[in-house]
Formats: structure tokens, C-alpha cells, sequence
């Protein structure tokens, strides 16, 4: 199992991609490799999403897959036999905490929190990576600047709202991994196979992401 | 039993007033039918609100009551054996959704969130529908948008500082089924015992939402 710092270090993206076209999966994920993105974020949200991430996994083993938007228990075992490098809740429940510790050497569970009281709960069930979700709305960057001192050993992906345009703060933060973007792959784009237009964006964020880390 | 939604319907408008008095129960209720609103939401505050909730139910037809502001099991069982046909909470706490549970085939329930952990919650327990809580503070409008991806299944009444200005971008939205106002028969109106002016906001509210549904048509 890759360590999160593996994962994620190289470029500290998140793409969130909502796909159900089987056939876009390959030269998506390719797409994403040569703009050096080397994870993906696939929502369950359409019929074919855990097909999806099983062709990925089996067929590019060098693209970190995981799954997102995972709701439940029976989500969160479809996701990992479907061969989910991380899993990714919107939100956190016991019951996927308790999953998330039965698998917890087998894979990453990144649970989606957006109070103190979630931040700590995570803590306690021996998780340190999480998603904040949804960001922007929320206000995450002052929400993610303030738990820093109080919590430092607590690392964020802020998700729901981040764009190319406002990324940028939220990479200057020190307690983020990285931050999850559903723009770069919108699902406008994947259908209509514009993996052109995929890539110039994807490329323009992980400029972003050196021209920040190089600050 | 009706759907939310239907009982909701096309206008999707629920104005949450105060009824704690018996001779404003039938005015109020005939003022917002009179505007085209059949749907009230009563505020829980006493035993006077529940009396008004049951009055409404046995005495008028033409309007579908519910209560607002349910804070624990109790007030949910009394709410419901009132004859409330919808009830919303401002919060959850795991003895409403128990409560809820065992009248399910009586009253909707309408718990209170705004955390995608709480929507998870309520979804897994089988609540579709949910309040949104305090919507305007809190970004709701969003919130909204955000969760429509997220939990496409879940769909929101939307409360707290709601109003005619901001109405309409709520209304607009697929995953609202209900914007909650309370100006259309404030405090200060029943006080006054305004009636005119309840049916003249009911009205106003109807043509705002009309516009907005029209709009969605196109």
C-alpha cells in the first residue's frame, strides 16, 4: 500500500471525476498521467463507476485510483473489491469509521469532515488524512488556517468549490495534502471524449501547484 | 398517505406561523388559502399550538398542516397524534429518527441538517427528505447546489431567513422541494389581526414561485 505522501506529493491534486462511459476510462486516465497526475478520485455516482475503476486498476497499474462518494458500508466493500486505492465519504458516519479500521491496512479511508468535532472524531478512529467538504462553502480556508494550531497532525483536501481560480490560497495553507478538483475533469468533457480540453486544464492546475510549492 | 412532495406541490411555498390563540386559527388559515397557499406550518411553542394543529386537521379540509421546530421525541408524538402531516426539527438527535420511525405511516419527518455526515445519516436511515437549517447563515443556497451532486436522492425544505428577496434562487433549484417563510404571516400581522395583508403576501409569494416554475419549463 502507498503511503498518502506518495500519492499524493508529487502534485497535490485530487481530480473528482463523475464518468459512466466505460469506454473514456483508459484515455481519461492517460490524459491525467501525462499532465503527471498520477490519482483519480472516481465517484460512485453512475451505474458504471466501480466497473470503471476496476478497468483502471487492472489496466494503467502506475494511476493511483480511488473511490469517492462513498455512503456506506456496502459502498466502501464495493470500492475496495473493485481495487479503490483510497475511498473518499462526503461525510462521516460510525458505521464507515468501523469499516474503515477493519481495512485499514488494506486501504486508505479518507473520511469527509467539516467541524472540530469531525476533525477530532477522525482522529480518534487513527485517521489523519481528511477531506474538508463541502470547502467553499463552508469556508474551509479560514476553517482549515484555524485548526491548524489545535490540531496539527490533522492534514486536509479541500473539496466542493475549489477551481483553478482559488486553489492557489489553499495549497499556501501547511496542513493541506492536497486539494480535490471536479472542474479539471467536469463530466461535460469526459462524455464528449474532449480529453484536449481535459488536459489543458489539468495542466494549468498542476502549474499552479508547482509555482506554489516553489514560493 | 400523500407524498411530500404532493403535499408541498407545484408552489412549494410552506409559511411557518405562530398559532396561539383559538380565534386566528380559522382567519390565518382562510387568509393564506385565499392567497393560493394550502400548506402551514405551525411552530411548536405550547399546548395552545398542538390545539391548533388539531383544529386545522379536523376542522380544515382545504388546508394540509404540519409543525415546525420539533425538538425531541415527545414533541414529535404529540405533533403527530395531533394530526401534523409533516414535521420538521431544527437539529437530529437519534430519539427523533426513533420517534419518526414509529409513525412513519402517519407524519412526514423533516430533520433539521446541514453537514453532508448528517445527510449521510438521515439516508441511511431511509429520510429522503430533509430541512435545511438555518439555510441563508449558512450558505445554504451552496450547500444546495454542492449537495445536489453529492446526494442526488436527497431533496430539502429550505428554512431560516428565507424571505421575498431571496426566495427565488431557492425555488429555482431541483433539489428543493419547499422554501419556508415566515413573513407572509408574521408576529406582528396576527397581532394586528391583518388578514388582508396575509392573503395580499400569500399572493405575492404564489407569483414568485409561479415565475420561477415557469422559468424551469423552458
Amino acid at each position: 500500500m502507498k503511503t498518502m505522501e506518495q500519492v499524493f506529493a508529487t502534485n497535490k491534486i485530487v481530480p473528482v471525476v463523475v464518468i459512466n462511459d466505460v469506454a473514456a476510462a483508459i484515455p481519461l486516465a492517460e490524459t491525467l498521467l501525462s499532465a503527471g497526475i498520477n490519482n483519480m478520485e472516481i465517484t460512485l455516482r453512475t451505474a458504471n463507476a466501480l466497473e470503471i475503476i476496476a478497468k483502471i486498476a487492472k489496466e494503467l497499474p502506475e494511476m493511483v485510483v480511488g473511490a469517492g462518494t462513498i455512503l456506506t458500508r456496502e459502498n466502501f466493500l464495493q470500492a475496495y473489491e473493485a481495487g479503490s486505492q483510497y475511498i473518499i465519504s462526503p461525510g462521516v458516519t460510525e458505521e464507515l469509521f468501523t469499516i474503515g479500521k477493519e481495512f485499514a491496512d488494506k486501504v486508505r479511508f479518507i473520511p469527509g469532515i467539516c467541524t472540530p468535532s469531525q476533525a477530532m472524531d477522525a482522529l480518534n478512529n487513527g485517521i489523519n488524512h481528511v477531506k474538508f467538504f463541502p470547502a467553499e462553502p463552508y469556508n474551509a480556508y479560514n476553517v482549515i488556517k484555524a485548526l491548524a494550531s489545535p490540531l496539527p497532525q490533522l492534514k486536509f483536501c479541500p473539496t466542493g468549490g475549489v477551481t483553478i481560480d482559488n486553489m492557489q490560497k489553499y495549497l499556501e495553507l501547511p496542513n493541506i495534502f492536497a486539494v480535490g478538483l471536479s472542474s479539471i475533469v467536469e463530466a461535460k468533457l469526459t462524455a464528449a471524449h474532449d480529453f484536449a480540453e481535459i488536459k489543458r486544464r489539468c495542466d494549468e492546475a498542476v502549474s499552479i501547484v508547482k509555482t506554489t510549492i516553489n514560493k | 398517505m400523500r407524498t411530500i412532495e404532493q403535499i408541498f406541490g407545484q408552489k412549494k411555498i410552506v409559511p411557518t406561523v405562530s398559532l396561539e390563540s383559538q380565534e386566528i386559527i380559522e382567519p390565518v388559515c382562510n387568509a393564506l388559502l385565499n392567497g393560493g397557499i394550502n400548506v402551514i406550518a405551525v411552530r411548536l411553542l405550547s399546548a395552545k399550538s398542538l390545539a391548533a394543529v388539531e383544529y386545522i386537521n379536523s376542522k380544515l379540509p382545504d388546508i394540509t398542516v404540519g409543525v415546525a421546530g420539533i425538538m425531541d421525541a415527545a414533541g414529535f408524538l404529540n405533533a403527530s397524534i395531533a394530526g401534523a402531516k409533516f414535521i420538521s426539527s431544527p437539529g437530529i438527535t437519534p430519539e427523533l429518527f426513533t420517534a419518526a420511525r414509529t409513525r412513519y405511516n402517519d407524519a412526514h419527518f423533516l430533520p433539521g441538517m446541514l453537514m453532508p455526515s448528517h445527510i449521510m445519516d438521515a439516508l441511511s436511515r431511509g429520510f429522503e427528505v430533509m430541512n435545511l437549517f438555518p439555510a441563508e447563515v449558512l450558505n445554504g443556497y451552496e450547500l444546495l447546489k454542492t449537495y445536489a451532486h453529492t446526494f442526488p436522492k436527497a431533496k430539502f425544505a429550505v428554512n431560516g431567513g428565507i424571505n421575498f428577496e431571496n426566495m427565488e434562487k431557492y425555488l429555482a433549484l431541483d433539489n428543493v422541494v419547499a422554501v419556508g417563510l415566515s413573513s407572509i404571516a408574521d408576529s406582528k400581522l396576527i397581532a394586528a389581526k391583518n388578514y388582508s395583508e396575509m392573503t395580499e403576501r400569500a399572493k405575492k409569494a404564489v407569483k414568485l414561485s409561479d415565475i420561477v416554475m415557469q422559468n424551469k419549463l423552458r
